[in-house]
């Protein structure tokens, strides 16, 4: 059986977004980081756009962040060819990404939920 | 007292030096315009302070000295200001000037430093303060100098018997030279007083117990009856005092009554404020729950496409699988084929070259099996993971649910905002409020009446008291006259003649008193069909306190209640002040602040016709929106100097520009 991320059971983030993370639940718009790390991590993949700046350092259990397995599917479908550490890899600069984004619109105000995708 | 010039330097607005000349050497019309907040109203109190050395807010409030002081002025450490006013009085050119400074910015100093000096054609008036109040006493320069915005004040304090009615009754009739009939008539009392001195020492020499202690029981008389006057003098003012004092405590707990509303308003708004914290974290509640599943909305859209690549690769992986399904039952068949050399789908026997077929067709599929997969199960993951996005459309969420949670929330922010502005007006109301202050002062309400009840009991025991003390005086007085001596029937006579003086005095008080009444409400009654609007106005009926009633052309007098309006309150009150001052004794220029702010369209233009013929100098402070085109075309000729008063910030402060 394929696995999209192998035996990969973690996945990463920057201090830089789990500081952002932290802010935006402290704005009551999240209930937790993980929320904002989903929503980051989607945006990032419908628009493309990565971000690769930053020491990653552990984040959170991929089953917590992923329960479902749909970031799986995706990236397994997007990117079949690639090796399940390129895939979290992509995943990861993804929600890098995404995460950056959500804090520029919130910080700007034209964070906009109904609008966002 | 016609002004001619007004030199400002740093008072209120105005910083550094202003001088304000008013053309035609100060008689006619003379307009001040300007927005709020421009310094018209510190114009006025510039002049009044220069007069009388103080000057009172809206609420009759002393205003502190070091709060006159212009802001700028002290910022630059000036801590001096001053006013200069040049006028003509009597034919004589006057100029008034009053000036303060300070090495500290405090009241005390500013009042400790304060000089006035009043030079008349030139020569230096010894005691200005006194030459002012003669010629434009501060008693009565409310009715020169007002602010239209108070005009029903006026009237108001009419109404009642506080002590500030009383001491409008006595400014009026100040106004009206009344008092100077009193100050005769109580000339010839003390007159009078000495003659019956005089007359107990002659009879002294005329020696003899009888006439001793006649003289003896009259002066005891006298001295009782000097002393229960002096009583009657100091109860007076104590119940005055009184009265002054128990008038503040109720204003006060006027105001404490509000801020008590103003607290339950308080509460009431935080209450509001809470529920709509509520509202809107429920509002938090639903955004939060919409936003841990928008990820799959946002990914929905991108999900086709990788459920279009899924959905192939799975096909090509279960392609692969059912091929290597056929060729292994297939490679069965061949293998039952050759073990049994016999062929299992035609049961022909396999002679030897078909047996080396059967072989050679056997590795051909072990290969092809080998080159299928070497995992004997078939890959399902793409299948699994296709399953996951196509259940993925089952939590999306519903894009037009944020909309309407961001329309609640801009309904409940905004209502916040509502409450919040609310509250912080009710919050700035409620600074520096005591809690323990309304029973302090209901406890002192109710002590002050008690003892102006119990004050104004002592005075009347002591007039009862005096009247019998006057019986016997007057006893006495009689015994006196019938002593026989010619210098005795001399003073007598004096005593008499001047009995019957002041006895013509009081007659000639209370009719010269009526008669100018009768005199104030005919003008007033002029003047109000001058001004009034409707016709069904008859007349205005003045009261024995100088409060005017209206009458109607059917003869009915109507009650304040029945015909008040803020802006016929302010006609009425006009039509007061325009009266005394035709009545008035004392000759001043009329300066009125925001005399039209209550005023329709159309009153405000019969008072704009009527202005010019109230007084020789007429001084109008005004907004431009009080000062229409059209009502000063009516008195186009009558206007001498036209000035806009603007303000440019507190670095520069207020300047006079001349227009005209």
């Amino acid at each position: 059986m394929t696995s999209a991320f192998g035996d990969i059971r973690t996945l990463a983030a920057s201090d830089r977004a789990k500081d952002i993370m932290r802010q935006l639940v402290a704005k009551n718009l999240f209930d937790n980081m993980r929320h904002v790390w989903t929503l980051g991590a989607a945006l990032g993949i419908s628009s493309g756009n990565e971000n690769t700046e930053g020491n990653r350092g552990t984040f959170q259990n991929i089953n917590s962040l992923d329960p479902d397995g749909i970031f799986a599917a995706i990236l397994l479908g997007k990117y079949p060819e690639l090796s399940p550490e390129e895939r979290r890899d992509k995943l990861v600069n993804f929600a890098e990404w995404g995460i950056r984004e959500i804090y520029r619109k919130e910080q700007n105000s034209t964070l906009i939920f109904s609008k966002l995708g | 007292m016609i002004i001619n010039k007004v030199r400002i330097e740093n008072f209120g607005p105005y910083f550094g030096d202003h001088e304000v000349i008013f053309n035609n050497n100060g008689v006619g019309v003379h307009i001040f315009r300007g927005g709020n907040g421009q310094g018209k109203t510190s114009f006025q109190n510039a002049i009044l302070w220069a007069l009388y050395g103080k000057v009172s807010d809206r609420k009759g409030k002393e205003i502190q000295k070091k709060s006159l002081l212009n802001f700028k002025a002290h910022s630059n450490g000036f801590y001096t200001y001053s006013v200069q006013i040049a006028f003509n009085h009597e034919g004589k050119n006057c100029i008034l000037t009053r000036r303060t400074k300070s090495m500290h910015h405090t009241n005390k100093q500013y009042k400790e430093n304060e000089s006035l000096s009043l030079i008349r054609d030139g020569e230096i008036v010894p005691n200005p303060k006194n030459e002012i109040e003669r010629i434009l006493p501060g008693l009565v320069s409310r009715f020169f100098f007002f602010d239209g915005e108070m005009l029903r004040d006026y009237e108001e304090l009419l109404d009642n018997t506080s002590s500030d009615a009383v001491f409008l009754k006595d400014a009026i009739e100040r106004i009206l030279g009344i008092p100077f009939f009193r100050i005769a008539r109580n000339d010839m009392i003390v007159v009078k007083r000495r003659i019956e001195y005089e007359r107990n020492k002659i009879i002294r020499k005329l020696g003899g117990d009888q006439y001793d202690d006649l003289v003896e029981q009259f002066e005891d008389v006298l001295h009782e009856i000097d002393q229960i006057q002096g009583t009657i003098d100091s109860l007076t003012l104590q119940k005055q005092d009184l009265e002054q004092q128990l008038k503040d405590n109720k204003r006060r707990a006027e105001d404490i009554k509000i801020i008590k509303e103003n607290a339950e308003l308080r509460n009431k708004l935080d209450g509001n404020i809470e529920l709509c914290e509520e509202k809107l974290k429920i509002q938090e509640e639903r955004i939060k729950k919409l936003n841990s599943n928008l990820y799959k909305t946002i990914l929905l859209d991108i999900s086709e496409n990788i459920l279009h690549t899924l959905d192939r690769i799975h096909e090509e992986k279960m392609a692969k699988y059912d091929k290597k399904m056929k060729l292994t039952g297939k490679l069965e068949t061949i293998l039952e084929g050759i073990k049994n050399s016999k062929c299992e789908y035609c049961g022909t026997i396999l002679n030897e070259e078909k047996l080396l077929e059967f072989e050679k067709e056997k590795r051909i599929i072990e290969s092809d099996i080998q080159q299928l997969t070497e995992v004997p199960e078939p890959d399902t993951s793409y299948d699994a993971y296709r399953q996951i996005l196509r259940r993925m459309n089952q939590n999306l969420v519903d894009q037009t649910e944020y909309e309407d949670i961001e329309t609640n929330i801009n309904v409940i922010l905004s209502e916040m905002s509502e409450h919040s502005r609310k509250l912080q007006d009710v919050k700035d109301k409620l600074l520096d409020v005591d809690e323990e202050e309304p029973f302090l002062l209901e406890s002192k309400i109710r002590y002050q009446e008690g003892e102006i009840g119990r004050l104004g009991g002592l005075i009347e025991g002591k007039h009862n008291e005096m009247s019998e003390w006057m019986e016997v005086k007057s006893v006495l007085d009689q015994k006196m006259k019938s002593v026989d001596d010619d210098e005795m029937k001399i003073l007598e006579k004096r005593i008499s003649l001047l009995d019957s003086s002041i006895e013509l005095f009081n007659t000639a008080i209370l009719k010269y008193t009526e008669g100018q009444r009768n005199v104030v409400e005919k003008m007033a009654t002029d003047i109000f069909k001058i001004l009034r609007s409707k016709e069904s106005f008859s007349r205005l009926m003045i009261n024995e306190n100088y409060g005017l009633s209206i009458v109607t052309t059917d003869g009915r007098i109507l009650n304040r209640s029945e015909w008040r309006s803020a802006g016929e309150e302010q006609i009425v009150a006009l039509a007061l002040i325009g009266a005394l001052n035709k009545c008035s004794y004392i000759v001043g220029p009329i300066m009125m602040d925001t005399p039209f702010g209550r005023l329709d369209l159309a009153h405000g233009e019969k008072v704009m016709s009527y202005l010019p013929s109230m007084a020789d100098q007429i001084i109008i402070v005004a907004t431009d929106r009080e000062l229409r085109a059209s009502d000063l075309e009516k008195i186009q000729d009558k206007i001498q100097s036209d000035y806009t008063i603007e303000y440019y910030g507190p670095d520069t402060g207020s300047k006079f520009r001349l227009t005209r």
